[in-house]
Formats: structure tokens, C-alpha cells, sequence
């Protein structure tokens, strides 16, 4: 059946289409074409500079954008003869203006000979421009970043007074998928701090003494770019648990570590380390005394209202319709961020392949996400048979009551 | 690290394993083999890391693989001896630990595993005492080394030898949770009157390994094992102090002081409580108080406690002596009924067990 579909329409169906699927090359460069026959050429251009982000060889979207830009000018400006002081002259000018409005959404292709590169960062620093109420629910979560980190921050006479140190660091734990890496960017957003994330494969080096020496310098690079929130994800593979070691090659990295946070040799003023991790039992213990990790903080799988946020979030560009956001948020108890993601890519994909095989398009509906809800199973159930072995026979000190007393609510203790 | 450097890529893998970080690992290694699907060394690496994350079937054909690249490839030939082992597959382990002794003679590892394999096969057990001695000697420093001791001796019903062994591998390393599981089976070897503080022993062995260790499973597998035991013995005695009573009462002429004596009798099972719970440290003792909330097993701790104090009844009710001795009689059994089902419930069977342990 022949379906006739405005001009308007179509581009609203693609540009969710395109929402849904950022990263469908193809269907963006259709829709940046649509756009640009639309005379949307500005938007077009954003589509285009999309694909070259993901694709910077594209020759569709290469073309189209200097298609675009060349005609432009032209239908701004008047006749070519007549152009304005500073336009471009020549195609070479052309690529090069281009090559500077998309200096930000497209790295250069070719680097000019004789040209010195400019000296790299070691690790990517930003400012996340979080903010704690960006994290929905989560409200102890909350609670507790702001009484053992933020309040003396924000208030430093109260903390002298108090004589409450924010020296140290924190050791977010808890099982994978439910926001630490989030909240760790939200608290270098609330201390208005650059945030330094590093990864295992950042740090740990298989040649004797490289891997020490990259933390050192990872070290120096934030002490020198204060303040800013070190955000060591998978802390454990960095600092496990020396006993547990084999590998010589890799042994040091603890020490390093303990003698960085320690700040010996140096002020580490302005440095905040934030460490992640889902197995904090592997963690060696020297890391977790006072002036290191000696603050832990469980951020478990999100509560109901958090669960809501989330699910609003990855739905929010999708075609829907009927969603009861209340009863899924209900319906979904222990799953994680991850998982409720995944549950929304599902139902997406079901509606998806309903419309294509029906022909014609259709939202995803209250039923697709409850069947998603009943296809995608909560992945943190193995986290949590080890975090009760943790609770019942290793909760020395009382370090992980906050989690027994999680485990006892759910009964899963 | 670059796609172009698989060296690189291989010995950063090989930390991985090390962090056990096995999903990370058999993700990297997707691309090193996906281009150099022959390369021993990573078929190796993607062995171990599939042996960390339990995938026993996904291990041996990855050690197959290497193997089959290359042929004298020790470690591989162990891998695929412990996978096949923990598949049941004892026969064909001991097969696979022979060839990597006979490629590597000179390394303690490979009699290690000979030792292992030959011990869960139960079957020539001097070769083994000589592949786990061998083992010793080329390595008088590695814990597995004095594992395969005490697994042999253990499999050779010499439990003390078994735990001195042990011992010995504790003294190297005394946080190793596969060291105090090993231990702990040792307690469950050896055959006391009536046992109670062997099986606290093994309870509280089991509790240590899961302190070292958390992610070790097998060992609060091995705890419930030990709890259902416990229990079962329990049911066991009650049984009996309740048969005894029901014949007493069936008897003629039976004297009145004659009824007191299944009452009496219960002090066997309160001694074989009293030593086991003794052993117990709080938390394992809290961890079997709330291991009542399984429905079976709380239905077979309210047989056992109804039966306990139904005996002293008995003698209180001379003229039905016999029925009150009947219902404990009843009860106990019923308790036994449900521990079994709970037992084959929680997969903690006999067959089911020897997988893991």
C-alpha cells in the first residue's frame, strides 16, 4: 500500500528514528539529505557533522556539507561575484573554513608535515557540569556524599570548628551498573572540580615499574590541573589486594598508590580521590585506612524513584506512548541502572521490528516494556551471592553493615 | 595498546587473568584470536579465564584448541586435565596430566596435577603419592604442591596426613581459601563418636575459606553441606532415642523408671549439639539460625524440636507411653524426609556435590 507522508512527518518519523539510533550512519545521512532538500540547512549540517563524527571518511556526508556551505553564502549573500570580505574564495578555503567550524565535533583527518603535534594530555580532564540533583532518588546516597564531603567543603569554618578533615578519599562500592561512575562525576560537578577518570588499562602496564610510574604521573597530572576529582574506577584491579598478587609486574602499583595518596613527597590540596568498585573485599586493606579510602559509601541498585528517572531518561527521545513510568519503576525492584537500560533498548527493538514487519510505524507501548521487564532477568544477582558470603563471614568491623542490613531488608540474608 | 601490537595485547590479558578479571579477558582476547585464531598462548589465556568464570565445557575446548596448535604445550594440557576433572571426566584428566608430565618433567605444576586428576579419579593412588611427593619436591614453596599432598592422603583415607599437609600450605600462605577448604573436607574424613566438633571444625574451616574469600563459592556450598549434615546426624539420633523409647513402652512388665531412660538418652543428641555449636564462631552460628528460614529445613528443625520434647512426655503418660514414643519416632523421620528434599533442592546432593568440591 502506497502511503503518502508530508515532508514534515517524515523528517519528525526520522528524527526519532535518529534518536533512537544515534549511531545508524546511514539513516542519519538520509535524514541530514531530507533536511537540506527541506532547506533545513543548518540542521543539516549538524546531521552531517554527526556522521563525520562517527564516520570521518563518509563521502555522503563530506559532500553534503560542502554542498551545503557553498550554497549557503550564496543564498545569503547574493550573487558569487558580490561576496562579502571573508568568505571563502577558493575550494581550498572551503574545506579549510569547514575544517574550523567542525574543529570541535571532528578531529582533523591528515596532520600537516613539519607541523609539531601539540603536545597530548595523558588522560582526558572535564568538567562534567553535574550536579547531585541530576542523580535521581538515591537519597541516602545523597545524604551521605553531603555530610562526609561536600558540607565541609562548602563550609570550611564549620569544618575547622568541627575539626573535620576532607583529606583522603572515598571508595564508592556496590554492584555493576548503578551509577557510581554518575554520582562520582556528580560530586566533581557539586565541588565545581575538573574530573580525571582512569581505567585499569590506564594505570596497569605489564613491563616492571611502568605501571608505578603511571600512577605517579597520573598523580602529578591532577595536582598540577587542582582542584579535581581523581575517579579511579575498578580501584580493586589497581589496589588488590598485594596477597592475591602473582604477577611481579604489577605488585607495585599498590604501594604506589598508598604512597600518592598519602601525599609524602608532595601536597595533594585540591586532589580528591574517588575510587569505584564492585568488589571492595578486594581491596587491599592498607588502602582503606585513615587519609585513603576511609570513607566507603554502597551505592546500591537504584530505589523506585531513581528506577523512574532512569527509565524517563532512555525513554525520553523513543516514540512512546501509554507509558505508565509508576508501574514499571514498580515492577522492575533490583534491577540496575544498566538493566533498565537495556530493558528500554528491548522494547524499542520490539516495537521496531513490529513496525517493520506491519509496514507501519508504531510507538512503543506499555506492553513492550513489560515484556522487556520479563525478558531482561536483573543482573546483579551473582554481586549479590558474594556481597551476602561478604556479610555474614567477612564484616570485620563492621565495614559492611550498611550492606547487611540491605541484604536483611530484601531477605536476601 | 594497539590492535597492531597482539604482544602487548596478550601479556596485558595475561594480567587480567592474574586480577581475575575474566570477562575482561575473554573479551580481549576475542580480538587477538579473531585474527590469530592459532595462537596457543592467548587459547591458553582464554582457557583459564573461562575456567575462572566456571564455563568447565568452554575451557576444555579452548585448551583442545591450543593443544591442537600446539602439541607440547604443558600448560595447556593442565588446564584441560582440570576442566575434564570438573566435569566428571576423571578418566580422560589423568590422560591429559600424564602427557603434560611426560612434555614437562622438571616442573613441579604439572606432578601437581597429576597428583589432583589421579586423586579425584580414586584410582592408582601410589602413582599418585609419588606425582604429589614429586611435586613437592621440584616446588617446596607453592601451595598446590601440598593441596596435591593433602588431596591424595585425603582420597587415600589418611586424613591426618591429608591435614598435615594442609597445614603446610597454610604456613606458606595463610590466607589461601582453596588451603582452608581443603582443610576443612579433611574434618568431614574423619569419623569421631558422634562427631559433633568435627563437623563444627569443618563448618567453621568452611566459614575461614569464605573470610579469605568471598567469591569462592564452592566453600558456602560446602557450608550448607556441612549444616545439612549437622542437621541430618541430628534427626538420626533422635530417631533412635525415640525407637528405643517406643520398644521400652511396647514391652510387658515394664518398670516406670524404665521410661526415663529415652529421656535420658537425649543427652547424646544435646552432646553432639553442644560440641558442634561450640565450634562455631557468632556469625556461622547466626548463619544456621537463619538457614531455618528455607522452608524445608525450618520444617525439619520444628520436627526435631517438637520430637526432643515430646520424649520426656513419654514417661509422664506411662499408660500411652507406647503412642508418645511413636509421634518423636514419626517426627523424626518427617525431619529426615525434608532435609533430603531440601538438600536435593539446593542441588547439595551427593553426585551434585562431588562436581564442585
Amino acid at each position: 500500500m502506497l502511503r503518502v507522508v508530508s515532508s514534515d512527518r517524515l523528517l519528525e518519523s526520522l528524527r526519532k528514528a535518529v534518536a533512537a539510533d544515534p549511531d545508524d550512519v546511514h539513516l542519519r545521512v538520509h535524514y541530514a539529505q531530507l533536511l537540506d532538500e527541506a532547506g533545513e540547512r543548518d540542521e543539516a549540517i549538524r546531521q552531517a557533522a554527526a556522521v563525520l563524527q562517527r564516520e570521518p571518511t563518509n563521502a555522503a556526508a563530506l559532500a553534503l556539507i560542502a554542498q551545503t556551505r557553498e550554497i549557503s553564502p550564496r543564498a545569503e549573500s547574493g550573487p558569487a561575484d558580490r561576496q562579502p570580505e571573508g568568505a571563502p574564495r577558493s575550494d581550498d578555503e572551503v574545506l579549510g573554513r569547514l575544517d574550523d567550524e567542525l574543529r570541535d565535533v571532528a578531529p582533523p583527518m591528515f596532520a600537516e608535515s613539519g607541523a609539531e603535534p601539540e603536545p597530548s594530555a595523558p588522560y582526558d580532564l572535564e568538567r562534567t557540569g553535574l550536579r547531585l540533583a541530576d542523580v535521581g532518588g538515591m537519597r541516602q546516597v545523597k545524604q551521605r556524599l553531603e555530610a562526609s564531603i561536600l558540607a565541609p567543603l562548602r563550609n570550611p569554618e564549620l569544618g575547622r570548628l568541627y575539626k573535620k578533615s576532607v583529606r583522603g578519599g572515598m571508595l564508592l562500592y556496590g554492584p555493576p551498573g548503578c551509577g557510581k561512575t554518575f554520582i562520582a562525576r556528580a560530586v566533581a560537578g557539586e565541588l565545581d572540580a575538573r574530573f580525571l577518570p582512569v581505567s585499569l588499562a590506564d594505570v596497569l602496564d605489564m613491563f616492571i615499574g611502568q605501571s608505578e610510574r603511571n600512577v605517579h604521573e597520573l598523580f602529578e597530572y591532577a595536582r598540577r590541573n587542582a582542584p579535581c576529582v581523581v575517579f579511579l574506577d575498578e580501584v580493586d584491579a589497581i589496589g588488590q589486594k598485594r596477597s592475591q598478587r602473582r604477577h611481579s609486574a604489577t605488585r607495585g602499583s599498590v604501594n604506589q598508590l598508598l604512597a600518592e595518596m598519602d601525599g609524602v613527597a608532595t601536597d595533594n590540596a585540591g586532589v580528591f580521590v574517588l575510587g569505584a568498585t564492585n568488589h571492595p573485599w578486594d581491596v587491599d586493606v592498607a588502602l582503606r585506612r585513615p587519609g585513603r579510602f576511609d570513607r566507603m559509601l554502597l551505592v546500591l541498585p537504584p530505589d523506585r524513584d531513581a528506577r523512574e528517572a532512569i527509565l524517563r531518561y532512555h525513554l525520553r527521545d523513543r516514540p512512546i506512548a501509554n507509558v505508565d513510568l509508576k508501574k514499571l519503576a514498580k515492577g522492575s525492584e533490583g534491577y540496575s541502572g544498566a538493566d533498565l537500560a537495556y530493558v528500554c533498548d528491548v522494547a524499542a527493538e520490539r516495537a521496531l521490528l513490529d513496525s517493520a514487519a506491519n509496514d507501519a510505524v508504531r510507538m512503543i507501548e506499555m506492553h513492550d516494556l513489560l515484556a522487556a521487564l520479563a525478558e531482561v532477568r536483573p543482573s546483579t544477582g551473582p554481586w549479590f551471592e558474594t556481597a551476602r558470603n561478604v556479610a555474614q563471614f567477612a564484616n570485620e568491623g563492621g565495614a559492611y553493615d550498611e550492606l547487611a542490613a540491605y541484604l536483611r531488608q530484601r531477605r536476601l540474608m | 595498546m594497539t590492535e597492531a601490537d597482539p604482544g602487548r595485547v596478550i601479556a596485558h590479558v595475561a594480567t587480567l587473568v592474574d586480577l581475575g578479571r575474566y570477562q575482561q579477558a575473554i573479551r580481549q582476547l576475542a580480538s587477538i584470536l579473531a585474527t590469530d585464531p592459532h595462537n596457543s598462548h592467548a587459547l591458553c589465556l582464554l582457557a583459564r579465564a573461562r575456567l575462572g568464570v566456571n564455563d568447565n565445557k568452554g575451557a576444555e575446548t579452548a585448551a583442545a584448541a591450543a593443544i591442537a596448535a600446539d602439541p607440547d604445550n604443558e600448560w595447556a594440557l593442565r588446564i584441560a586435565s582440570l576442566a575434564l576433572q570438573r566435569m566428571d571426566f576423571t578418566s580422560a584428566s589423568v590422560r591429559m596430566a600424564r602427557r603434560a608430565v611426560g612434555i614437562a618433567p622438571t616442573i613441579g605444576e604439572t606432578h601437581a596435577r597429576l597428583a589432583m586428576a589421579l586423586a579425584a579419579d580414586n584410582s592408582n593412588l601410589d602413582e599418585a603419592r609419588h606425582a604429589a611427593d614429586r611435586a613437592v619436591e621440584l616446588n617446596p614453596h607453592a601451595v598446590d604442591a601440598y593441596l596435591a599432598v593433602g588431596a591424595v592422603a585425603l582420597a587415600d583415607r589418611r586424613p591426618r596426613d591429608a591435614q598435615q599437609a594442609i597445614a603446610h600450605a597454610l604456613a606458606i600462605d595463610p590466607t589461601s581459601a582453596a588451603a582452608h577448604n581443603e582443610l576443612a573436607r579433611t574434618h568431614l574424613h574423619r569419623r569421631r563418636f558422634v562427631g559433633g566438633a568435627m563437623l563444627g571444625r569443618a563448618a567453621a574451616g568452611f566459614g575461614t575459606a569464605l573470610r579469605s574469600d568471598p567469591n569462592e563459592q564452592v566453600s558456602r556450598r560446602n557450608l550448607d553441606v556441612v549444616l545439612h549434615v549437622f542437621l541430618g546426624r541430628l534427626a538420626y539420633y533422635v530417631f533412635i532415642v525415640a525407637f528405643i523409647g517406643s520398644r521400652i513402652a511396647a514391652g510387658t512388665n515394664v518398670q516406670h523408671a524404665a521410661l526415663y531412660l529415652p529421656t535420658a538418652a537425649l543427652a547424646l543428641p544435646a552432646f553432639f549439639v553442644t560440641r558442634f555449636l561450640a565450634r562455631l564462631s557468632p556469625q556461622l552460628r547466626q548463619y544456621l539460625w537463619r538457614s531455618f528460614r528455607a522452608p524445608l529445613r525450618g520444617l525439619a528443625g520444628a520436627a526435631l524440636a517438637a520430637a526432643c520434647l515430646l520424649l520426656p512426655v513419654g514417661a509422664l503418660v506411662p499408660h500411652n507411653a507406647s503412642g508418645m514414643f511413636l509421634l518423636p519416632l514419626v517426627l523424626s523421620i518427617a525431619a529426615r524426609i525434608a532435609l533430603y528434599k531440601e538438600r536435593a533442592r539446593a542441588g547439595l546432593t551427593k553426585r551434585q556435590r562431588s562436581r564442585r568440591s
